[in-house]
C-alpha cells in the first residue's frame, strides 16, 4: 500500500539558515560516529533525518544541542558558532532538543515539568500563556496537572516532553522520534502537532524510523548512513527515490 | 512509669533527634542530586561548632554579664547563628568546588574516597584549631581533648519552676532553630523554582540541562544549602550538648547519615524522621541501657528497619547509577 | 625472557621481599626497616580480604575493622594466658579466621536485598555495633583496657620475641603469599565469576542464572576470613588487643590500600600496603622529627597531629591524578579512561532507563 505523499501545505521559504552543521565529525572514545555531516535548516523549514539503526542521527541532533562535544566540523545556529557552547547557554539561545525516549521528570507533577520547560524564561505574562496553549494542544495534560509525570502512558510522556520543549519558545526544535514506541493513532495526532507547530513558523529537525510519516511532513530531507549524508534533497523527491523506498519504505515505493 | 518520665524521653529524644535531623538534611540532599556520601558533612557540623566557640571567645560571652552582648545572649545568638549558616555554606561550597566538581564523571567510588579524604582532612583541621592558644579552648594544650562550651543562655524551666518535666531554653532554642528552617526548606524545595529545579536535576540531570538549568550551579547551591543547615546545626549541637571535640564531626555524621538512610535516602521528610526516630531511640537507650549500648540499638534499629524496607522507611525504589 | 618474567613475577616478588631483613645486617638498629614492614604485610594481609568484596564483587564495605577485631579478640580469646582455653598460636589463629569467616557470613544475612549505599552504611554500621560490643562485653573481652599478652608465634627450631621482627616478618610473608595465592585461585574459580558477574551487572548476572546472593555471600565470607587472618597476626605481634584501634579511620585506611592500590588487583593492594603503611611508620615520624616535635613540644608541632591532614589531601590527590589506583585491574582502568563527554553521553542513555 503506497501512502499519498502529501505536500507540505505552505512552500518552505527558502531563507536564512536557522542551523548550519558543517563537515561535523564526533567520536565516542576512539570509535568515530561522525563523520563529517553537513546539514541546514531554513527559517520555516520542516527537515527530517532518516537512518537505520546507528547511523548517527541521535548523536548528530546531540551535537547540535552541545550535549555532546563535535570532535571536528561546526554547529551555527542564527550566525552563532555553537560548537563549544555549554548546554545550558543552547537552551537561552533557543535551541531547544526533545530527545530520544521518556526525559520527562517522572516525581515531578506536570505542572512542574512545564514550567521546568521554562527554566530560563523571564516574562511572566508569557510563560502563563504558553502553558494555557500547552495544555490547549494536550488536553489529557490539563486533566493530569497535579499527578506525577511518571505516571503518564509513554504516548502521554512524549506530549509532555514536547509540551515541555515548547514551553522554552524555541527557535528551532530538534525532536527525536517523537512516535517511537507510540501506537498509530496517536502518532498521527503528534505527527499533525508537529505539523502544526512547524505551519506556524517553528522550524524544526525531525529525526524518525518512521520514515513515511517524516517524508510526509518534512520539506527536505537528509539520508544519514554510517555516519554520513548519503542522500538529500526535497521529502517528496525522496520520497519517491527508489533507493530510499528499497531501505525506508520497505519495498518498492 | 509515668506520664512526666515519657514526656522527658519525649522532649529529650526530640531535641536531640531535630539536631541530627537537621545534619541528615543536608546529607540527603547532596545524595539526592549527586548520589554521594558526602563524609565530610558532619566534619563541617564540626567545623561550625568550632567557628562558634571560637567567636564566644572572641565576644567575650563566655564571661557572663561582662559585656552588652553577653548580657544579651539571644541577640549574641542572632549574630552567630547566621556568622556560622554562612561559614557552613562557604565550606560546603568549596568541598565541592575543589575536591568533587572535577570527578564528576568518574564512577561513585572513586567521589566517595575523595570524601573521606576531606573528612579526614576537615576534622584534621578542627583538630588544629582545638589547639589553638585561646582561653576557650583550655589554652589549646590539648587539641583532641573535649572543650566544653559555655552556657549562653539561662537556666530555666520554661514549664514553670515546679514542674517535674524539664523543657530549657536550650531546648527551646533547639526547636526554635531547626522547626522553621525544616519549614522553610520544605517550602524552598516544594514551592520555588529553584526548588523544582533541584528536584528536576535530581531526577534526570542531562533533561536538566536541555531545559538549560545550569547543573553545576544547582549542585553548588545544594551543597551550599546544605553547608548552611549544618552552620545552624553546629550551633545547636554545641549549645545543647554543651561540648566540642574534633570527632564530633564523624559520631554526628554518622548518626545524620544513619537517619538519612532510615527514613530513605534523598527523601527529605524522611531524613527529618530518621533523625526524630534515632533521638528517641538513643534517648529511650540511654534511660534503659547506659550510654554504651546507644549506638549499638540505634544501628540495629537501622538494620532491622531495612531488613523489613530496604529503602528506608519513606524511601521508594532506588535508582542504581552505574 | 618476558615470559619468565611474567611466569614467574610473583615468585620473585616473594623472594625479593624475604631479603629485605639482609639489608638490617648492615644498617644501625635506629635504622632498622624489618620492624615497620611487619605491618605492612598484616596490613596487606586485611587489604587483600578487602579487595575480595570491594574490588571482586563490587560491593563498598566501610567495616573491615570489625573483622580484623573479630580475628583478632577470637585470638586473644583462645591464646591469652588470662583465658582458660589457651590452645596455642596456631589453633588460634585457624579458629580466629573461622571466626571472621563466619561473621562475615552473618553480616552478609541481612544485607543481601540491600543495594548501594543502603549497604555500605550498614557495613559501617556493623564495624561501629562491635566496636562498642568489645567495649560492652567486659567480661568477654576485658573492655577498654584490652587484652594481652598474646602468644607469639611457635615454629620448631625459631623463637619468636618482640625485640626480633625478622621471623615475624618472615612467616607473615609466607602467609600472605598464601593469601596471594588463595585470592588469585578464587578469581579464576566459578566463585570468581560469579564475583565479576556482580559486580558488572547484578541484574543481567541475575538474570543469566548467576546466583548473585550466593556469590556475595560467599565474597563476604572469604573477605572476613582474610581480614581476620590479618587482625589475629597483628594481635599477636603487638601482643595485645584493645577495642580503640578498630575504628572506623581503620576501615577507611584499609579501603584506601586497596582503592589506592587499585582495586580488584591483587598487586595492586600489595603496592597500596606498602605506599599507606609506609606513611604511617615512616613519613609521619620523620616528620614529627623534621617539624621538631617531641613529647615536650607543642602538640600543633606533633606530626600525628597533622598526619590525617597529610593522608586526606594524598587521598583527594591520588583520587584526582589516578583515580584507577596505582596498579589497576585492566578493567578498572578501561572503565575509567574515557573522554568526559562520553560520560555524558552514557547519562544520556541511562537517562532513559529511568
Ligand atoms: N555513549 C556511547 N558510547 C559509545 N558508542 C556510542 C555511544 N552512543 C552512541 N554510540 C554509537 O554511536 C553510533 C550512533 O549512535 P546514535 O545513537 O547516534 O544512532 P541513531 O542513528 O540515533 O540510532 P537509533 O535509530 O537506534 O536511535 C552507534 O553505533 C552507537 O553504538
Ligand atoms: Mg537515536
Amino acid at each position: 500500500m503506497v501512502e499519498p505523499v502529501v505536500p507540505p501545505s505552505a512552500p518552505a521559504p527558502a531563507t536564512a539558515p536557522i542551523l548550519e552543521l558543517h563537515n561535523l565529525t564526533a567520536h565516542f572514545g576512539h570509535i568515530q560516529v561522525l563523520r563529517g555531516i553537513s546539514l541546514t535548516v531554513n527559517a520555516g523549514e520542516l527537515v527530517c533525518l532518516l537512518g537505520s539503526n546507528g547511523a548517527g542521527k541521535s548523536t548528530t541532533l546531540l551535537c547540535a544541542s552541545a550535549i555532546h562535544h563535535a570532535s571536528g566540523g561546526s554547529v551555527r545556529f542564527l550566525g552563532e558558532d555553537l560548537t563549544r557552547a555549554a548546554a545550558h547557554t543552547v537552551v537561552a539561545r533557543g535551541l531547544v532538543h526533545v530527545p530520544e525516549g521518556r526525559r520527562i521528570f517522572p516525581k515531578l507533577t506536570i505542572d512542574e515539568n512545564l514550567i521546568m520547560g521554562a527554566w530560563l524564561r523571564r516574562d511572566r505574562a508569557g510563560i502563563a500563556r504558553d502553558r494555557e496553549r500547552m495544555l490547549d494542544l494536550f488536553p489529557i495534560l490539563r486533566d493530569r496537572l497535579r499527578q506525577a509525570g511518571g505516571t503518564l502512558s509513554g504516548g502521554e510522556q512524549q506530549m509532555l516532553a514536547l509540551a515541555r520543549a515548547l514551553m522554552a519558545a524555541p527557535k528551532l526544535l530538534l525532536l527525536d522520534e517523537p512516535t517511537m514506541g507510540i501506537a498509530p493513532l496517536l502518532a498521527e495526532r503528534i505527527a499533525a502537532t508537529i505539523r502544526s507547530l512547524n505551519r506556524d513558523g517553528l522550524p524544526i529537525l525531525l529525526v524518525e524510523q518512521n520514515a513515511r510519516l517524516a517524508l510526509r511532513l518534512a520539506h527536505r530531507a537528509y539520508v544519514l548512513e554510517n555516519g554520513s549524508i548519503a542522500m538529500h534533497g526535497p521529502a517528496a523527491e525522496l520520497a519517491h527515490d527508489p533507493r530510499v523506498t528499497a531501505a525506508y519504505l520497505g519495498g518498492e515505493g | 512509669m509515668n506520664g512526666a518520665f515519657l514526656s522527658q524521653l519525649l522532649i529529650d529524644g526530640t531535641t536531640t533527634g531535630l539536631v541530627i535531623a537537621l545534619v541528615a538534611l543536608g546529607y540527603t540532599m547532596v545524595y539526592g542530586i549527586v548520589e554521594l556520601i558526602n563524609f565530610a558533612h558532619g566534619d563541617i557540623v564540626m567545623l561550625g561548632a568550632m567557628l562558634f566557640l571560637t567567636l564566644i571567645g572572641l565576644l567575650g560571652l563566655d564571661h557572663a554579664g561582662q559585656s552588652w552582648l553577653a548580657r544579651h545572649p539571644w541577640v549574641a545568638l542572632a549574630v552567630l547563628v547566621p556568622a556560622c549558616a554562612t561559614f557552613g555554606a562557604a565550606v560546603a561550597w568549596t568541598v565541592d568546588r575543589v575536591a568533587y566538581r572535577p570527578l564528576r564523571h568518574l564512577p561513585k567510588l572513586t567521589v566517595l574516597v575523595t570524601a573521606l579524604g576531606c573528612s579526614f582532612v576537615i576534622s584534621n583541621l578542627g583538630l588544629l584549631w582545638g589547639g589553638l592558644p585561646l582561653a576557650v579552648f583550655g589554652g589549646g594544650r590539648a587539641p583532641s581533648s573535649p572543650k566544653s562550651v559555655p552556657d549562653l543562655l539561662p537556666t530555666l524551666n520554661l514549664l514553670g519552676a515546679d514542674s517535674v518535666v524539664f523543657l530549657g531554653t536550650k531546648e527551646a532554642l533547639v526547636l526554635g532553630l531547626c522547626l522553621p528552617l525544616m519549614a522553610a526548606l520544605t517550602w524552598f524545595v516544594r514551592c520555588t523554582r529553584l526548588g523544582i529545579a533541584m528536584r528536576a536535576c535530581a531526577q534526570n540531570p542531562v533533561a536538566a540541562r536541555l531545559m538549560g538549568v545550569n547543573v553545576d550551579a544547582l549542585i553548588s547551591l545544594t551543597f551550599v544549602i546544605g553547608g548552611a543547615l549544618a552552620g545552624v546545626a553546629a550551633v545547636a549541637y554545641a549549645t545543647y550538648h554543651g561540648t566540642v571535640q574534633f570527632q564530633l564531626g564523624y559520631n554526628l555524621g554518622v548518626m545524620a547519615f544513619t537517619a538519612a538512610v532510615l527514613g530513605g535516602i534523598g527523601n527529605l521528610p524522611g531524613a527529618v524522621l530518621g533523625g526524630l526516630v534515632i533521638g528517641l531511640v538513643q534517648a529511650a537507650t540511654t534511660l534503659w541501657l547506659g550510654s554504651d549500648w546507644t549506638n549499638v540499638v540505634v544501628f540495629l534499629v537501622l538494620i532491622l528497619t531495612l531488613v523489613f524496607r530496604p529503602n528506608g522507611l519513606l524511601g521508594t525504589q532506588m535508582r542504581e547509577k552505574v | 625472557m618476558t615470559r619468565f618474567l611474567r611466569r614467574w613475577s610473583w615468585f620473585l616478588v616473594f623472594a625479593l621481599a624475604a631479603l629485605v631483613p639482609l639489608i638490617d645486617l648492615v644498617l644501625p638498629a635506629r635504622l632498622r626497616i624489618t620492624g615497620m614492614l611487619v605491618p605492612v604485610v598484616t596490613y596487606a594481609l586485611v587489604a587483600l580480604g578487602l579487595n575480595i568484596v570491594v574490588g571482586f564483587t563490587g560491593l563498598l564495605h566501610l567495616g573491615s575493622a570489625a573483622f580484623m577485631a573479630v580475628g583478632a579478640y577470637a585470638f586473644a580469646i583462645l591464646t591469652a594466658p588470662c583465658f582458660p582455653i589457651q590452645c596455642g598460636f596456631w589453633p588460634g589463629l585457624a579458629l580466629a579466621t573461622l571466626a571472621g569467616a563466619l561473621a562475615g557470613w552473618a553480616l552478609a544475612l541481612p544485607t543481601m536485598r540491600l543495594r548501594g549505599d543502603y549497604l555500605t552504611i550498614v557495613t559501617l554500621g556493623c564495624g561501629e555495633i562491635v566496636r562498642e560490643l568489645l567495649k560492652n562485653l567486659e567480661p568477654l573481652t576485658k573492655g577498654t583496657q584490652g587484652i594481652n599478652p598474646l602468644p607469639p608465634p611457635a615454629l620448631p627450631w625459631v623463637t619468636f620475641t618482640a625485640a626480633q621482627p625478622i621471623p615475624f616478618y618472615l612467616l607473615f610473608l609466607a602467609l600472605l603469599a598464601g593469601a596471594v595465592v588463595v585470592c588469585r585461585n578464587l578469581r579464576h574459580s566459578a566463585t570468581g565469576r560469579a564475583w565479576t558477574a556482580v559486580r558488572e551487572d547484578e541484574l543481567a548476572a541475575k538474570s543469566v542464572g548467576v546466583r548473585t546472593d550466593a556469590a556475595k555471600r560467599s565474597a563476604f565470607t572469604w573477605g572476613a576470613g582474610l581480614c581476620a587472618l590479618g587482625g589475629a597476626l597483628a594481635a599477636s605481634y603487638s601482643t595485645g588487643v584493645e577495642p580503640s584501634i578498630y575504628d572506623f579511620q581503620m576501615s577507611v585506611i584499609i579501603l584506601c590500600i586497596v582503592v589506592i592500590g587499585g582495586m580488584g588487583s591483587i598487586a595492586g593492594v600489595l603496592i597500596g600496603a606498602v605506599v599507606m603503611m609506609g606513611f604511617n611508620q615512616v613519613g609521619v615520624p620523620l616528620l614529627t622529627g623534621l617539624m621538631g616535635g617531641g613529647a615536650e613540644a607543642h602538640p600543633l608541632l606533633d606530626a600525628n597531629n597533622w598526619k590525617f591532614l597529610i593522608f586526606g589531601l594524598a587521598l583527594i590527590l591520588a583520587m584526582r591524578l589516578r583515580p584507577e589506583g596505582l596498579l589497576p585491574a585492566r578493567e578498572v582502568r578501561a572503565e575509567l579512561h574515557h573522554d568526559p563527554d562520553e560520560s555524558d553521553q552514557e547519562a544520556v542513555r541511562a537517562g532513559d532507563l529511568r
